[in-house]
């Protein structure tokens, strides 16, 4: 393939890129439907696997075995941590307004500038040969694809000044230019970028899984016949494909460092934390994330062993054994599948890393210099939101232009992992600052600076120093790590059993915590950062009321913030985010000539999102006239909105439960009272109902026994009568009780399958005599074929001779008639008794069921009866889940109806046979 | 003496009958309130005794309606009734009663209320 070609479809390429990311930037559609979603934000945290993965990895296996995968083991082994710890770093972050990890670590410190600035220019010394390894990925691939010849005949790959890795630094410096910094808030997500480098994931992955896959089974003919004959013709294939027996200590290491380097490398900070969107979206991140690395390391040995079969006489670089191995197939489309995966997962860690130490480097670094000691304080008018950008613009050029420096003159014979690990032991250096600093309260300034200060000068000496003494030679490149260990600055530090990179490891971090510690116990941290300790720790407990906080004491007048504002922010957002404040807070600011401390907070925030929170502070404190307040005001505050929240959450729960309480209180009192009401109107009318007969019997018995002379058949009535009354007392107080019974529920009633039928005629002989002593006739008219139905004998056998009994009672003596029928009608079987009595009238019928209905206030007796009869009629037939009720017109009898429920018509309340 | 008694209850009915009629008097009797009435036209009984809760005419009209004609000016009423509350005997007493006796009554007790209010002596015997 002619370089000219691969040249333009490697324009062609980033091309594509750009338009991903404008079509996003304007779409707004598009923007929601894949810009903001998880899985967009999971797959761009494969800006983890730069060109080291697509490259290196095959390279390491091929000499050294599986030990590349520590790499990635590192990272998985932290994803349970993420919900607790990655969770708080996003949360803090997202409320400080926090764009960078030298932000998110000087802010906890007290927001101290210096701090930031420090972190700021060794992350920039750790990084920018991480990215200059991007560069020579780019540069090796393009000429192995575009010039074979030179790459077969020497052996070295590169002449003179390669022009078409410089041309593509500059566009992917272009482009993070054009979708890094399109706003003045370096906090915000980027989701134009960020899709790009969603798609660049997917397209490395499914790359490095098609050469993968065409190597096993196009070169090859599957694994089983790849790894045997390995075994057959590699005398280290043991080692190629086992992990090591010994160096467990190593592999420790190196997972330590990766899974420190997956929180604390700038580019993972960008897409993890600023670059996130919701914190739901880490639920995805921590099932994709893990599988994205496992696929994309499955065919990373076949590769290397393929390699080492089919190079096993030439002289051919192990990193290139991906591209190498395409070539032989003779297929050009593979070749350029192979080369565009390496090219995305180099340009995407170029593109984010770029923007993430652009924004430190503007920050933290030049932006801070200018205010220092630029013309800052003299004039008042000059605007800065130009400069932040530019700063920033001019920051992501600079610094891929010292990577393409170092490539140039330090990277090329060098082992893409090697430089890879070198980055990974630089940046672990802040971890603990920044973790311990988000547990331990007590972490202060001088412990972050020291730490970090005694890691990175360790780092410096054995990693960084060997290869300036000896260019050429570098660690991990098979024979140069024993150079490296002949240096005098190592020799100092070995130890027996580590290798270098362990031993490096060991004691950068264990002098770098050390003196964390040490330093945060021996010096008093300030108030500010003592405050800003309590935010962190407490992050998750004070983000609600985080709005409140109030980190300043003084006031500062209007017009000064609004022109800090104007400088930074420009006019038309400044105007913007005042009327927000304004009409949030309910505000006038032309009444209002000063600040309070918590507009002010706002102001400071507001600053924060462009120019990070330490210039921010700087800034801020330049026009507030008063002091700082201490931490225990800070504390009190957002403890005391956060009470009040929580109290006043709490009173209104309170006041809800009292005036549901009272409400039901009342209505409880109301049922009381109506049926105290009740009670009492029941039990009065019960005793004068047990009056009447008992005055009878008194009466007449006091008669029978004071007049002895009273004649026989007289006697005999009177004590006929008081038999007759005392039977009436009998059925009254029989009555109540069943009453009570049913009322409070203690009624049973023994249901059977029983034939109505047969019980009304036996109630009907029941009733006969009574009838016949009024000369009453009966009349019953069933239809044949009743169904039966559950039901209680007894019960039902009392509500109709009530019934009957009532209505004998009603009708004139000779002419009254009673009818008694029984019909099935749908689901009921319905039982009427009527008369031809006078009738009820509309009134009465309503309250006929009553128990004592005439009592209440009526002097007007109702004819003979407890009172109660049809009462405990109601109460039987509905615990039958029937009904009853009277049809009536006044003068032309009366109808009472009861319905029964056939038996599969409800459930029954005591069933006898259970269900099967 | 006459004395009309007024009561649904025959069985009362019965019994106070009969120790009116012990005692001396002419008995007229009521089973509900226009029966009273229909008597008290033709008759103008020395005593009254009256049941309160009756079908259709009940005993506190009835006494008020005798209490407005000034044949039955030396006519004593007493009510015997079942309402034991103080409301009832107030009432009673006001719409123009002498007694007010609450059922159950002692005969021993209420012929000698009757004599005491009748202001003779009779014998029981």
């Amino acid at each position: 393939m002619s370089a000219w070609l691969l040249g333009f479809i490697s324009l062609a390429f980033l091309g594509l890129l750009f338009f991903i990311a404008s079509r996003v930037e304007n779409r707004s559609l598009f923007r929601t439907r894949i810009a903001d979603s998880p899985y967009t934000y999971a797959l761009s945290l494969g800006v983890y696997c730069t060109a080291w993965t697509f490259y290196g990895s095959v390279g390491r296996a091929a000499t050294a075995g599986p030990d590349f995968l520590a790499i990635y083991i590192g990272p998985m082994l932290t994803i349970p941590l993420w919900w607790l710890v990655m969770r708080k770093i996003i949360r803090i972050s997202k409320l400080q307004n926090i764009s960078t990890l030298a932000d998110f670590i000087s802010s906890r410190y007290g927001k101290d500038p210096w701090l930031a600035g420090f972190i700021a220019l060794s992350c920039l010394i750790g990084i920018i040969p991480y990215i200059s390894l991007q560069i020579k990925a780019i540069s090796d691939s393009f000429s192995i694809i575009a010039l074979p010849s030179i790459h077969s005949v020497s052996g070295s790959w590169t002449s003179g000044i390669p022009w078409p890795s410089l041309l593509f630094t500059i566009i992917i410096g272009a482009f993070s230019i054009r979708y890094g910094t399109r706003t003045l808030e370096s906090n915000k997500p980027r989701s134009g970028m960020m899709t790009a480098i969603a798609v660049e994931s997917v397209v490395k992955l499914v790359a490095f899984m098609v050469v993968g896959i065409i190597v096993l089974w196009g070169l090859h003919s599957g694994p089983g016949s790849l790894f045997s004959e390995a075994s057959a013709k590699l005398p280290d294939y043991q080692r190629l494909v086992t992990f090591p027996e010994k160096g467990y200590m190593d592999w420790f290491f190196l997972c330590l460092i990766s899974g420190l380097a997956i929180f604390l490398l700038p580019r993972q900070f960008q897409v993890t934390v600023i670059e996130n969107k919701a914190e739901s979206h880490l639920r995805t991140a921590m099932w994709v994330f893990p599988l994205y690395l496992f696929l994309i390391n499955l065919f990373v040995v076949p590769v290397a062993i393929s390699g080492r079969l089919l190079f096993a006489d030439q002289p051919v670089n192990p990193d290139t054994y991906l591209l190498s191995l395409t070539q032989l197939t003779g297929w050009d489309w593979l070749s350029l599948i192979a080369y565009l995966g390496g090219f995305s997962a180099a340009s995407a860690m170029m593109v984010i890393s770029s923007i993430a130490l652009s924004t430190m480097l503007s920050n933290n670094v030049i932006i801070p210099l200018i205010l220092r000691f630029g013309r800052y304080t003299a004039d008042k008018d000059t605007r800065y939101t130009g400069l932040l950008i530019n700063s920033r613009r001019f920051s992501i050029m600079l610094i891929l232009f010292l990577a393409y420096l170092y490539f140039l003159y330090f990277t090329q014979d060098t082992p893409l992992v090697s430089i890879g690990i070198t980055s990974f032991i630089a940046v672990s250096q802040f971890a603990p600052a920044l973790f311990i600093g988000l547990y331990w309260k007590g972490a202060n300034r001088v412990g972050a600076y020291l730490g970090i200060a005694v890691g990175l000068l360790i780092w410096f000496y054995s990693l960084i120093l060997p290869v300036l003494l000896a260019k050429g030679h570098f660690l991990w490149s098979a024979e140069a790590w024993h150079a490296g260990q002949n240096i005098a600055p190592y020799s100092l530090i070995a130890i027996p059993g580590f290798n270098h990179i362990s031993v490096v490891i060991f004691w950068s971090l264990l002098l770098n915590i050390f003196f964390f510690v040490i330093g945060s116990l021996i010096f008093k941290p300030s108030q500010m950062e003592h405050s800003q300790a309590t935010l962190y720790v407490h992050a998750f407990r004070y983000s609600t009321s985080y709005e409140n906080t109030v980190q300043w004491g003084g006031t500062a007048a209007f017009p000064d913030v609004k022109s800090l504002l104007i400088r930074f922010l420009g006019n038309r957002r400044t105007e913007d985010v005042l009327d927000r404040y304004a009409r949030r807070n309910n505000l006038d600011w032309k009444a209002r000539p000063n600040l309070d401390s918590r507009a002010i907070a706002y102001a400071e925030r507001l600053l924060a999102e462009t120019i990070g929170p330490a210039s921010a502070r700087i800034m801020v404190a330049s026009v507030v006239k008063d002091v700082e307040i201490g931490i225990k005001e800070v504390v009190d505050i957002l403890k005391e909105s956060q009470e009040v929240i929580e109290l006043n959450k709490a009173l209104t729960l309170k006041s809800e439960q009292l005036s549901k309480a009272s409400n039901e209180l009342k209505a409880a009192n109301e049922r009381l009272k109506q049926y105290g009401e009740l009670k009492d109107e029941f039990l009065y009318t019960v005793t004068h109902e047990l009056r009447t007969p008992i005055t009878s019997i008194r009466a007449m018995a006091e008669l029978v026994y004071d007049h002895p002379e009273m004649d026989d058949l007289e006697k005999e009535r009177f004590l006929s009568t008081i038999i007759q009354e005392c039977e009436r007392l009998t059925r009254l107080i029989s009555n109540v009780l069943d009453l009570e019974k049913f009322e409070s529920g203690n009624m049973e009633l023994s249901l059977a399958k029983d034939d109505v039928k047969t019980i009304i005629e036996e109630s009907i002989n029941a009733s006969r005599q009574l009838a016949e002593t009024k000369s009453v006739k009966l009349h019953f008219d069933v239809r044949s074929g009743l169904p039966e139905v559950w039901i209680d004998r007894d019960r039902i056998t009392q509500v109709l001779i009530n019934l009957l009994s009532n209505a004998i009672k009603f009708v004139k003596p000779k002419e009254g008639e009673v009818r008694v029928t029984a019909y099935r009608l749908d689901q009921y079987l319905t039982v009427n008794v009527s008369d031809n009595g006078p009738g009820i009238s509309k009134e009465e019928q309503q309250r006929l069921f009553d128990k004592f209905y005439q009592a209440k206030n009526q002097t007007r007796k109702k004819p003979e009866g407890s009172g109660l009869g049809l009462a405990i009629c109601k109460s039987i037939i509905e615990m039958h889940q029937g009904r009853i009720w009277v049809e009536s017109e006044e003068g032309h009898g009366a109808r009472f109806v009861f319905t029964l429920p056939l038996n599969d018509a409800y459930t029954l309340p005591q069933p006898k046979q259970s269900a099967i | 003496m006459k004395v009309l008694i007024a009561d649904d209850e025959p069985n009362i009915l019965l019994s106070l009958e009969f120790l009116m009629r012990k005692n001396g008097y002419e008995v007229f009797i009521a089973r509900n309130g226009s029966e009273a009435l229909s008597i008290l036209k033709e008759h103008v009984p020395d005593l009254v005794l009256l049941d309160i809760m009756m079908p259709d005419i009940d005993g506190y009209e009835l006494c008020e309606q005798i209490r407005s004609r000034a044949e039955f000016k030396m006519t004593k009423i007493i009510f015997i009734s079942a309402k034991s509350r103080k409301i009832d005997i107030e009432k009673g007493i006001e719409t123009g009663a002498d007694l007010y006796v609450t059922k159950p009554f002692s005969t021993r007790d209420l012929i000698k209320k009757i004599q005491e209010l009748m202001g003779e002596q009779t014998s029981t015997f």
